[in-house]
C-alpha cells in the first residue's frame, strides 16, 4: 500500500477528517434509535470516562504492563527465530507452511490450556498475549532475512567480517524497514490477545473491567473503556508509523506494506 | 522437494508423539494434560452425538458462514466503490490501515448489550472483523489491472460490464481470493472468539464451559476439532491461492 501524494490536499484531508465525526454522528444516531439502557451517547460514555478515569486506572496500568511484557517477549523470540530460520534457505521452505497455519488457526482456543498450566496469573496472560503477537514477526522477520541479496555479504566476505559483524552491519539494517511492519503487526495482535484473555478469565485489566460492566449493564462505562482502548491501540501505533517513515526517508521506500 | 515434505511431516508428527508418549507415561501433570488419543476419541464419540451437532458444531459453522459470505459480500462491493473512487479510497486508506490495530472483541460486549446474547452478536463481530481484509485486497486487485489489458478491452469496443466481467474481474481475481482467504480465516477466529467469552451454545462457548467445569476431555475434544477445522479451512484455501497467483503470473 504506497501511500501516493494525493492531488487536491484539501478535499482529501477534509475527507478524513469527517470520517471520524461521521462515526461519532452515527454512534449518536444507534444511541437515538436504541436508546437507553442498552446503549449510551458519546457525551454519556466521555462524562463516564472522565469519572471514572481513576478509577479505572490500576486496570488499565495492568493491561499496560502485560502488554509491553508480552510484546517485548514475541519481539525477541520472534526476531531471534526469524532471523535463524531466515539464514537458512531449507528451513525457510520447510517452516513456511507450518507457520502460516500456526499464525492464522484460532489460538483463543489455547487459552484454558494456559490457564490450567499458569493459574489466572501475570504469566498467564502474557503468554497467551505473546502467542499472538510471536508469528507475525517470526514471519516478516524470516522472510526479510530470506530476501536479503546475496551480494551484500559477499561484500562483508571480501572484508572478513565475522558472523556477528556481518548481523550488525549488514543483516539487521538490511531487514529493520520490515521487521519495523512486523512488529507493528505482532504488537497489534499482543493487544488483541491481551483483551480476549482479561475478558475470558482475569481478575484485572482492561478487558476484565469490560466484562464487570457487562454484568452490571453500564453501556456508557463500556464505551468509555473501548475509546481508551482504541486511544492505547492508535498511541502506539503512531510510534510504529513514525519510525517507519523516518526509515523510509532514510533508507527509501520498503517493500510492500502487510495487513 | 521430497526431504523437505518428510521434514514437514516430522516436525508436525514427532512433537504430537512426544506428547502422547509423555501423557501416558504420567510425565505430564494429569489435571492439566490428557493424552492426545483420548481427545481423538472424545471427539470422534461427541461427533457421533447428534445432540452435539445440532446444538453446539451446527451453529457456530452457520454463524461462520454467515459472516463469511456477509464480509465477503459487502467487501467486495466496497472494495470496487473504492477502486472507482479515487477520492474514497485515499480518504479511507489510513484508517483501513488503522482498522487491525484496535482490538476489535473489545467492541462485542456493547453488541451483547444491544442485541442481547444470541447468534446476531457472534455474527455482527465476526463479519465486521473480516470485512476490512476483503475491502484492501478487492480494491488493490481492482487498481492494479494492468493498462494494457484494459487497452486491449477497449479496442475490442467492451462495455464497461463486459470489461468488468472479461478483464478486470480474471486479472483482480487472485487479489481478491487472498483477501477471501484471510477473511475466511478471520470469521473462523471472529465466531470463535466471541462465542468464547460469553455465549450460550456453540464450540466456543463449549470450550469454556468444559473449562469452568474441569471437563479435560470435552475441554481438549473442542479446541482440537476447532484448529482442526481451521487447519484443514486455511490449508485448502492457501493451496488454491498459491495456484491461482502462479497461473496469473504465467500469463
Amino acid at each position: 500500500m504506497a501511500a501516493t501524494n494525493a492531488p487536491r490536499l484539501t478535499s482529501y484531508t477534509v475527507g478524513r477528517y469527517a470520517i471520524p465525526i461521521i462515526l461519532l454522528i452515527l454512534w449518536e444516531a444507534v444511541y437515538l434509535i436504541v436508546g437507553r439502557p442498552a446503549m449510551a451517547s458519546p457525551l454519556q460514555s466521555v462524562s463516564d470516562l472522565v469519572t471514572n478515569f481513576g478509577a479505572w486506572l490500576p486496570d488499565i496500568g495492568a493491561t499496560l504492563l502485560a502488554l509491553l511484557i508480552s510484546f517485548v517477549l514475541a519481539t525477541v523470540v520472534g526476531v531471534t527465530m526469524g532471523f535463524l530460520i531466515g539464514l537458512s534457505r531449507f528451513w525457510t521452505q520447510v517452516l513456511s507452511p507450518i507457520l502460516v497455519v500456526l499464525y492464522s488457526i484460532p489460538k483463543v482456543t489455547l487459552y484454558p490450556i494456559l490457564l490450567l498450566l499458569f493459574g489466572l496469573t501475570l504469566q498467564g496472560r502474557v503468554a497467551f498475549s505473546a502467542l499472538h503477537g510471536v508469528f507475525p514477526i517470526l514471519i516478516i522477520c524470516m522472510e526479510a532475512t530470506r530476501a536479503i541479496p546475496g551480494i551484500y555479504l559477499k561484500v562483508g566476505d571480501s572484508y572478513r567480517m565475522s558472523f556477528l559483524q556481518k548481523a550488525r552491519h549488514i543483516l539487521i539494517p538490511a531487514i529493520i524497514p520490515q521487521l519495523v511492519v512486523g512488529l507493528r503487526t505482532g504488537f497489534n495482535l499482543c493487544f488483541l490477545g491481551l483483551i480476549l484473555a482479561e475478558m475470558f478469565a482475569s481478575y484485572q485489566g482492561i478487558g476484565h473491567a469490560l466484562m464487570r460492566y457487562v454484568e452490571s449493564n453500564r453501556p456508557s462505562a463500556i464505551l468509555g473503556l473501548i475509546l481508551v482502548i482504541v486511544f492505547i491501540a492508535f498511541f502506539f501505533t503512531f510510534l510504529f508509523l513514525i519510525w517507519q517513515e523516518r526509515n523510509e526517508l532514510r533508507i527509501g521506500k520498503s517493500g510492500s506494506e502487510v495487513l | 522437494m521430497r526431504l523437505q515434505r518428510l521434514t514437514q511431516v516430522l516436525i508436525v508428527v514427532v512433537p504430537l508423539l512426544a506428547y502422547e508418549l509423555a501423557a501416558r507415561l504420567g510425565l505430564l501433570d494429569p489435571l492439566t494434560f490428557i493424552p492426545l488419543s483420548e481427545m481423538v476419541v472424545t471427539l470422534v464419540e461427541n461427533l457421533a452425538d447428534p445432540a452435539f451437532l445440532i446444538g453446539q458444531v451446527w451453529p457456530t459453522l452457520l454463524e461462520m458462514l454467515i459472516s463469511f459470505i456477509g464480509a465477503a459480500l459487502f467487501g467486495i462491493a466496497i472494495g470496487i466503490l473504492l477502486w472507482r473512487s479515487n477520492y474514497l479510497y485515499y480518504v479511507t486508506q489510513p484508517y483501513l490501515l488503522l482498522f487491525y490495530a484496535v482490538p476489535f472483541f473489545a467492541i462485542y460486549p456493547i453488541f451483547i448489550s444491544i442485541f442481547g446474547l444470541g447468534p446476531f452478536p457472534v455474527i455482527t463481530v465476526a463479519l465486521l472483523f473480516s470485512m476490512p481484509m476483503v475491502v484492501v485486497n478487492t480494491a488493490i486487485g481492482f487498481r492494479e489491472t494492468r493498462e494494457v489489458l484494459v487497452k486491449v478491452g477497449r479496442s475490442f469496443n467492451l462495455s464497461f460490464g463486459q470489461l468488468l466481467i472479461h478483464v478486470f474481474f480474471p486479472a483482480a481475481w487472485p487479489q481478491i481470493f487472498t483477501g477471501l482467504r484471510l477473511a475466511a480465516a478471520y470469521s473462523i477466529i471472529g465466531v470463535i472468539a466471541t462465542e468464547f467469552i460469553l455465549s450460550s451454545r456453540g464450540i466456543g462457548y463449549t470450550i469454556s464451559f468444559a473449562y469452568n467445569n474441569f471437563d479435560l476431555n470435552n475441554m481438549y475434544a473442542a479446541v482440537l476439532l476447532v484448529n482442526i477445522f481451521a487447519t484443514v479451512v486455511i490449508a485448502i484455501l492457501e493451496h488454491f491461492e498459491t495456484r491461482l497467483h502462479r497461473q496469473s503470473d504465467h500469463r
